[in-house]
């Protein structure tokens, strides 16, 4: 069998590296309209001419410089893989920044060609680039492309084809510098494996790291050069990036034709996103009408699924308790797993269904760096970084995937900000929890419950405001790092893709993990139920024990059981807590919310203990996939362990100011 | 003066960059270079950050870092 191929698409951020590898491999990678999206390695696989190809989707990157996790993991595989062939993937309206990376590029390896991508834009902005031209001066192959409709893969495809089996040589334009750096580049070639590690040696000389003693020799020599001619590293850097801009310059300008009128720089809707007076009240109505659209749409369903589910549970016991099995074994299966099962489907699936295609919808349109515009100065006044307000809102569909998300933040100290306060912002799973307990006792209308949850939710944004703000005087001392945040131009998102894209990844995933972990979780609630001692069982006794506990924070003891128990997934709070209340020792059903307040109401809860209760969910500890995540992405104890704390301090801070006030 | 004082809608010419670190290589990077056309597009309500538009693309900055980049109107 033939080895295979290995590809690699790199690129600026934002220019539909992720749109072409969708197309290629036929995959549907989330493709988001904001910098930072890919912050792993996304890789699949095609077959192309009897060959088997192996495509890699890097992170974007401005330059082989990396300032962040993510762009670094974009610079080592270019510097440090094996691969048979690059793909440079540029935003045909913006080539000449573009092109700073493909000269880097073009010092690292001689394997690669060039996508001209986002060709129907460049058109529509009456920009004009020569093809053929812009191969020839760059010496590799061009192509242009739309990626999004398909067109130009299979040209993409057939020149990347020619490199990895070098059926045509090519010998990449580099960029010539001035004469000093020419010479010292010659000098240095025998100790370092690319003309880019040379150029970092002469920049950095005195930075050496164990792993890389390889290049001892070539900083010496490096050293001695610049002592020589007494030159300072930053007038280096300097000459070897004003050198790259250039040619750059250079290239597009006898490539690039621009016609017709200017431009139009300021859109509409940014004036209003962005614009001085409109855009507060902008994020707000945005933000209120995306939950009052999820609250609405996730009612009806909810109850059609949840008398649906109740039905089926009644004609399972039945059908098993024809065919005689034991009645021990039917509550067991029917009344420990199904029901806690079937209950987290039943509140989950249609909140979920609903807020994550909205949401990245709005990914794919390009609103979230603007909401970081207009959040930055709070988060800036916080110590943080405002690219944290995108983590922040991440977490709102889902915590663990607002922390891996934290890798776009530059400042490691900025990033781990952003973990240990990421908990703070309510997920996905503990939105139902907040919509039912603000219907019951707050609201009956659903325009009010989008109010009283969206106040909720400013309270979860302060509350991580304020965090990061006492973290940054305290465990997390450090001045503010610089913020680079591109606002990409509006894209017409792929509705039909991104709805089914969201539904099959994100909806399944979070689900099929609640669903994982809620089919264990019920039957050991269904043995903390069912196991007597004494009079009572388990379940009671243990929250029983945690009452005086509870009650100080205004909840009780079988709340605060419940939020323990909950530990595997927020999800379950809700039936654990009225398994317990009603120690039947089987979740009880029930068809509405009414029903469900009045057992409530009935073990003594006020409005105070649904406030204290709604707030704790909102700031307890972290569910034990995000818990993970949290120890995956820091690799320590300190801020997995600050990660718990700084959530739960607040919610217990807070449960009881509200309980003793009220 | 600096790219931080220029107020919406004014356009000027980038000069140099104040700083020797880590931020100058990545404004190099995205297209903040002496010559460049630089306009300010929009300022957010609290003064930072500031969109400007630059080499085709809109770029926001903090103003602290927008005030190590010299321009003229």
């Amino acid at each position: 069998m033939k080895k295979e191929r290995i590809v690699a698409l790199v690129g600026n951020p934002n220019v539909g590296k992720s749109t072409v590898f969708n197309e290629i491999t036929g995959e549907s990678q989330h493709t988001g309209n904001w910098t930072g999206k890919t912050v792993a390695l996304a890789e699949g696989k095609y077959y192309y001419k009897y060959n088997d190809y192996h495509i890699y989707d890097l992170p974007g990157i401005y330059s082989l410089v990396p300032s962040s996790a993510e762009e670094e993991i974009a610079r080592s595989f270019i510097e440090d893989e094996e691969y048979d062939c690059l793909v440079c993937v540029l935003d045909s309206t913006n080539l000449e920044r573009n092109l700073n990376l493909v000269f880097q590029v073009a010092e690292v390896t001689n394997k690669f060609v060039v996508l001209l991508n986002l060709e129907d834009e460049a058109k529509k902005k009456n920009i004009c680039i020569n093809r053929e031209t812009l191969s020839k001066i760059l010496g590799v192959p061009v192509i242009e492309a739309t990626a999004r409709s398909g067109k130009g893969i299979n040209q993409l495809l057939e020149s990347v084809h020619s490199v990895v089996t070098g059926s045509v040589e090519y010998t990449p334009l580099k960029v010539t510098y001035i004469s000093f750096i020419e010479q010292a580049l010659s000098l240095l070639k025998n100790d370092t494996k690319s003309r880019f590690e040379a150029l970092r040696v002469l920049q950095n000389p005195d930075e050496i790291s164990e792993e890389n003693y390889k290049l001892l020799n070539a900083s010496i020599k490096a050293q001695n050069l610049i002592e020589k001619y007494n030159f300072t590293t930053e007038f280096i850097t300097e000459s070897i990036t004003s050198s790259v801009v250039q040619k750059s310059h250079f290239v597009t300008s006898s490539v690039e034709l621009k016609t017709g009128c200017k431009k139009e720089k300021k859109n509409f809707l940014d004036k209003i996103l962005l614009g001085k007076y409109t855009s507060g009240i902008a994020m707000i109505l945005m933000f209120g009408i995306v939950l009052w659209i999820t609250i609405v749409g996730s009612n009806y369903p909810s109850n059609v699924l949840m008398s649906l589910f109740n039905s089926f549970e009644d004609f399972l016991e039945k059908v098993m308790q024809n065919v005689g099995i034991s009645t021990e074994i039917i509550s067991f299966v029917d009344h420990g797993i199904l029901r806690v099962l079937l209950w987290v489907v039943a509140v989950m699936l249609p909140p979920m269904t609903i807020f994550f295609p909205i949401f990245a919808l709005m990914e794919d349109f390009g609103i979230l760096p603007r909401i970081a515009f207009n959040l930055d100065p709070l988060f800036e006044r916080c110590g943080a970084c405002g690219k944290q307000s995108l983590t922040t809102c991440m977490g709102y569909g889902c915590n663990a995937v607002g922390v891996t998300g934290a890798r776009i933040i530059d400042s490691d100290r900025e990033r781990i900000l952003a973990i240990v306060t990421n908990s703070l912002s309510p997920c996905n799973g503990r939105f139902p929890l907040l919509i039912a307990i603000i219907a019951m006792f707050f609201s009956k209308n659903s325009f009010l419950s989008a109010v009283i949850l969206l106040s909720f939710i400013l309270l979860s944004m302060a509350m991580t405001l304020l965090s990061s703000k006492i973290l940054t005087k305290t465990s997390l001392k450090g001045k503010n790092s610089s913020f680079v945040l591109e606002l990409p131009p509006y894209r017409k998102p792929q509705i039909v893709r991104t709805v089914l894209h969201t539904l099959k990844e994100k909806v399944l995933f979070v689900l099929m993990r609640a669903v994982v972990v809620a089919a264990p979780a019920g039957i050991v609630i269904w043995i903390l139920a069912n196991v007597k001692i004494g009079d009572n069982s388990v379940i009671f006794i243990l929250s029983r024990f945690l009452d005086p506990v509870g009650k100080i924070i205004g909840l009780d003891g079988v709340m605060l059981l419940a939020f323990i128990l909950g530990f595997p997934a927020n999800e379950i709070v809700i039936p654990i807590a009225l398994m317990t209340y009603l120690s039947k020792g089987e979740m009880s059903d029930y068809s509405s919310l009414i029903d469900l307040k009045n057992v409530l109401v009935s073990n003594g809860w006020t409005s105070t203990t649904a406030i204290c209760t709604t707030v704790f969910s909102m700031f307890h500890f972290p569910c034990s996939t995000t818990l993970l995540t949290i120890w995956k992405e820091t690799k320590s104890v300190k801020w997995t362990f600050l990660s718990v704390m700084v959530p739960l301090l607040t919610g217990v801070i807070l449960c009881s100011i509200i309980n003793l006030v009220f | 003066m600096t790219i931080a004082d220029m107020k919406e809608k004014d356009s000027g010419v980038l000069l140099s960059i104040n700083e020797c670190c880590h931020i100058k290589r990545r404004l190099y990077d995205i297209g903040f270079v002496k010559g460049q056309k630089i306009s300010c597009l929009y300022k957010n309500p609290f003064g930072s950050p500031i969109a400007y538009y630059i080499d085709g693309a809109i770029i926001s900055l903090r103003k602290s870092d927008a005030a190590k980049i010299g321009v003229i109107l």
